[in-house]
């Protein structure tokens, strides 16, 4: 089901109604069967993968938690990564690991070729498949107790709101509040359907009519000049921001109606000073899910600084690996961790050249600079993100850099408005983002005056009436 | 949480009561661009037009009124006023717009194709477009929906659902602001939809041309299968053909025909309704509504297969089911002598 069809105009309202009016002890039944309902409109059969990998968790967990050796708890820690990455990688990588190698040995000169298996990707498993991880990794680090409620775990695998595209929760995190009776708060109603509507403006609004320029110019590069593909690489920027973004501030608002606090995931990323500083501020969840549980465990920054750099570049090509089963993703992941590996190599020229050019007497100037080179190593990185194959991406760069003013194959004059569209819709967002600065602006609206308040909903939802598209394009994270 | 509902609920009434008070006062444009302009086309040159060709792409991009009256030397003065996606319940919308503004043509020849039940938006056609979904059009699509046994009931009741909503945002003007944007940034609908002798025929390739600036590849031709393909919709329409005996005719697709049957008779313009070639199955649901017609209206079939063979060959094909420009001029001209033959061009008083 998507957020941005009539199923869940619906469907959210009436699960608020009835859970808030069913007594306590029924509430985790209506919401785990809410959150199968919501999942199964994708396809059925996903209901029978999440069970399937919740059993094994739910039952791994306690297995660890009851083991009396070492060497039994790893064992049934292993069983849960083993399961749950196979179960990944069969959906999601197999075709990309057939291909690949049959390509390999076409390379090297074997005639034989592997049959390439072709397997459906089941919606979100990328996103709970890690959530379900991290839970048996926490209870084997003793972090928190096993659930031995299997209804309320299975709920938090399946909690339809941050299900299909995160935020990725946490257990210490997420399993008490699902376990905690809540009562309806109005304030914090409004706090979530502000976030919501605030989610849905960028979606329909901006990263919906921005994909209508993006998707005709990268399916074609060939057939566009530097200048087009240049435009279309900065549109793909927002458009991917304001789609998981907005993909995410709908959950988490969705949530809040219902008592429960997801955790952040978004933080004004292209305002960022730094790659790293970058990487503090986007896909929180999963950035932070990776430096938890896979660059703490390589040894982070314990073992000296080329493991750490090591460490730094294998997190990052993992990373790459996880949004998607092709080359230009994993190209796209060691690209950041290059940049962070160069960030650090660089810190003290950098720092020399601030004092050079007096910036440090400027520090606005100096921001601004930083912000700006950050946002364009970034955009390198997601024309590998886009682009079809590593062929398209090598040819928009080049064409970018050869020809940046060849506007060749623009978008036709008659979508001129929806251009315009587009640009005042990415003018209001960094406007917005830079007037709302780092607190949760959902809080800060509310704490303002009640004329604001009314000015801002009413305008949100204008916008949204007037300038949205309705053709419930599915949102972008959830190939991932 | 009443509270809050009733604060949505006030909000979004407020909201549509806005859409509803602005839309009016907007010099809003009536459908898609190629409606547009041959409707503008048509105003300017109602006095000079007698025949009107109508319906969807199997009439737009495969009827050219140059060869068609080329080939009557003369006798019709006709206009293509034709758009892609434009079936049943679209085509009688249209007509009662043309009724609306005293149409003149005294021939309207119109094209026997679908009955819709759904407004796709994946097709980037007329059908999209919100003009077409009034209450009366929708609910005609909802019976046509309920009459089809190839869906099951819930997914008939989510499709209803989903036309429900469409009207929902059309009767609202929801994408208002974009709509008039557009409109005011480009006020001109686009002479381009005229086609190159500006009489509402517009070839594929020659769209296609100009929009790319290259010379059109026949990708469907360059596909092996492509004969074969073309092979199995000749042999699918032959069947249908054959069987003599088809569906039960659509009672709502009847009903949409006889609006059509209607507003011609208040018009006193000669209808003629012309099944088009290529169709295959769907001559399954077209042949039982067109024979279900009352014996005085008139039913061209340049349909089947084993009557004209030369409107399936590949080399008079663009796509599966669309005649390439060559198939086109074929085709107008065969239908020129066929309602010559049977001497039903129309009266000259508006030549």
């Amino acid at each position: 089901m998507l957020f941005n069809s009539l199923h869940f105009a619906i469907f959210f309202p009436l699960s608020v109604a009835i859970y808030f009016l069913l007594p306590f002890r029924l509430r985790w039944i209506f919401l785990l069967g809410a959150s199968y309902y919501f999942y199964m409109c994708w396809e059925v059969a996903y209901a029978l993968l999440i069970l399937f990998s919740t059993a094994v968790d739910y039952l791994a967990a306690i297995r660890i938690e009851e083991a009396k050796s070492d060497r039994a708890r790893r064992r049934w820690l292993w069983v849960s990564i083993g399961v749950n990455l196979s179960l990944l990688f069969f959906f999601k990588y197999s075709t990309f690991a057939s291909r690949s190698v049959s390509d390999l040995l076409e390379v090297l000169g074997f005639s034989h070729s592997l049959p390439i298996v072709q397997v459906l990707l089941p919606v979100g498993i990328s996103f709970y498949t890690f959530q379900s991880l991290s839970y048996t990794v926490d209870v084997y680090w003793r972090r928190l107790p096993a659930e031995r409620h299997f209804g309320l775990f299975a709920l938090y695998v399946a909690y339809w709101p941050q299900l299909v595209a995160g935020p990725i929760e946490r257990p210490a995190h997420l399993l008490p509040q699902l376990r905690a009776s809540h009562i309806f708060e109005e304030g914090r109603a409004r706090s979530g359907l502000i976030l919501m509507a605030w989610g849905f403006f960028k979606k329909l609004v901006i990263a919906d009519r921005l994909a209508l320029y993006v998707e005709p110019v990268y399916s074609d590069p060939a057939g566009h000049g530097g200048g087009a593909l240049l435009l279309a690489s900065y549109f793909f920027a927002f458009q991917i921001y304001c789609d998981f973004s907005g993909y995410s501030d709908i959950a988490i608002g969705a949530a809040r109606v219902f008592g429960v606090d997801l955790m952040e995931n978004f933080r004004r990323p292209y305002f960022a000073t730094s790659i790293a500083d970058f990487w503090s501020r986007w896909h929180i969840s999963l950035s932070t899910w990776f430096r938890d549980y896979v660059y703490i465990q390589l040894g982070g920054n314990r073992e000296g600084e080329t493991r750490l750099l090591r460490n730094l570049l294998i997190t990052f090509l993992v990373s790459g690996l996880w949004h998607g089963a092709a080359w230009t993703f994993v190209v796209w992941g060691g690209l950041h961790g290059l940049f962070l590996i160069a960030g650090r190599f660089t810190a003290a020229p950098r720092a020399a050249l601030r004092r050079v050019f007096g910036l440090e007497q400027r520090p606005a100037l100096g921001r601004i600079l930083s912000v700006l080179s950050t946002f364009h190593l970034v955009l390198l990185g997601w024309i590998f993100f886009r682009a079809a194959s590593l062929g398209d991406a090598l040819l928009i760069l080049e064409r970018i850099f050869v020809s940046p003013f060849d506007l060749e194959g623009l978008p036709h004059p008659a979508g001129q408005f929806g251009f315009t569209c587009a640009l005042l819709g990415i003018a209001l967002l960094l406007l917005h983002e830079r007037a709302a600065g780092d607190e949760p602006f959902a809080e800060r609206l509310l704490r303002s005056g009640s004329f604001w308040r009314r000015l801002w909903i009413f305008t949100c939802a204008l916008l949204i009436v007037w300038f949205g598209v309705f053709n419930a394009s599915e949102f972008l994270y959830f190939q991932f | 949480m009443l509270k809050l509902a009733a604060k949505m609920i006030a909000l979004a009434v407020l909201l549509l009561a806005i859409n509803l008070v602005l839309a009016p006062l907007l010099p809003y444009p009536w459908g898609h661009p190629q409606l547009r302009a041959k409707l503008d086309h048509w105003r300017r040159h109602n006095n000079e037009i007698d025949t009107l060709f109508l319906g969807s792409s199997w009439t737009y991009r495969q009827i050219s009124p140059r060869v068609f009256d080329r080939e009557t030397a003369g006798a019709t003065r006709s206009f293509n006023l034709a758009a892609d996606g434009v079936f049943y319940p679209q085509l009688p919308l249209l007509l009662e717009h043309l009724d609306a503004e005293g149409a003149r043509p005294k021939l309207w020849i119109v094209e026997l194709s679908r009955m819709v039940s759904a407004v796709d938006p994946d097709l980037g056609s007329t059908r999209e477009e919100k003009y077409w979904l009034s209450p009366a059009a929708s609910a005609s699509m909802i019976r046509a929906l309920f009459e089809r046994p190839d869906k099951s009931l819930p997914q008939k009741g989510l499709q209803a659902s989903l036309l429900a909503l469409q009207l929902a945002e059309r009767t609202f003007h929801v994408g208002l602001g974009a709509d008039a944007g557009e409109y005011f940034r480009h006020p001109d609908a686009g002479s381009a939809w005229l086609g190159p002798a500006g009489d509402g025929y517009y070839p594929v390739e020659l769209q296609v041309e100009q929009e790319k600036g290259e010379p059109f590849a026949n990708a469907f031709l360059r596909d092996p299968a492509a004969a074969k393909r073309l092979d199995d919709l000749k042999r699918e329409s032959q069947q249908v053909f054959e069987k003599e005996k088809g569906q039960r005719a659509s009672s709502e697709y009847l009903r949409e025909l006889s609006r059509v049957i209607a507003i011609a008779e208040k018009r006193q313009a000669r209808l003629v309704f012309v099944v088009p070639p290529r169709l295959g199955r769907r001559y399954e649901l077209i042949l039982p509504v067109a024979r279900a017609l009352p014996p005085e209206k008139v039913v061209l079939e340049l349909a089947d297969p084993r009557l004209h063979p030369e409107l399936y060959e590949l080399e008079m094909t663009i796509d599966h089911t669309h005649l390439n420009r060559q198939g086109a001029e074929l085709y107008s001209a065969e239908l020129a002598r066929i309602l010559q033959k049977r001497d039903l061009l129309p009266p000259s008083d508006i030549r």
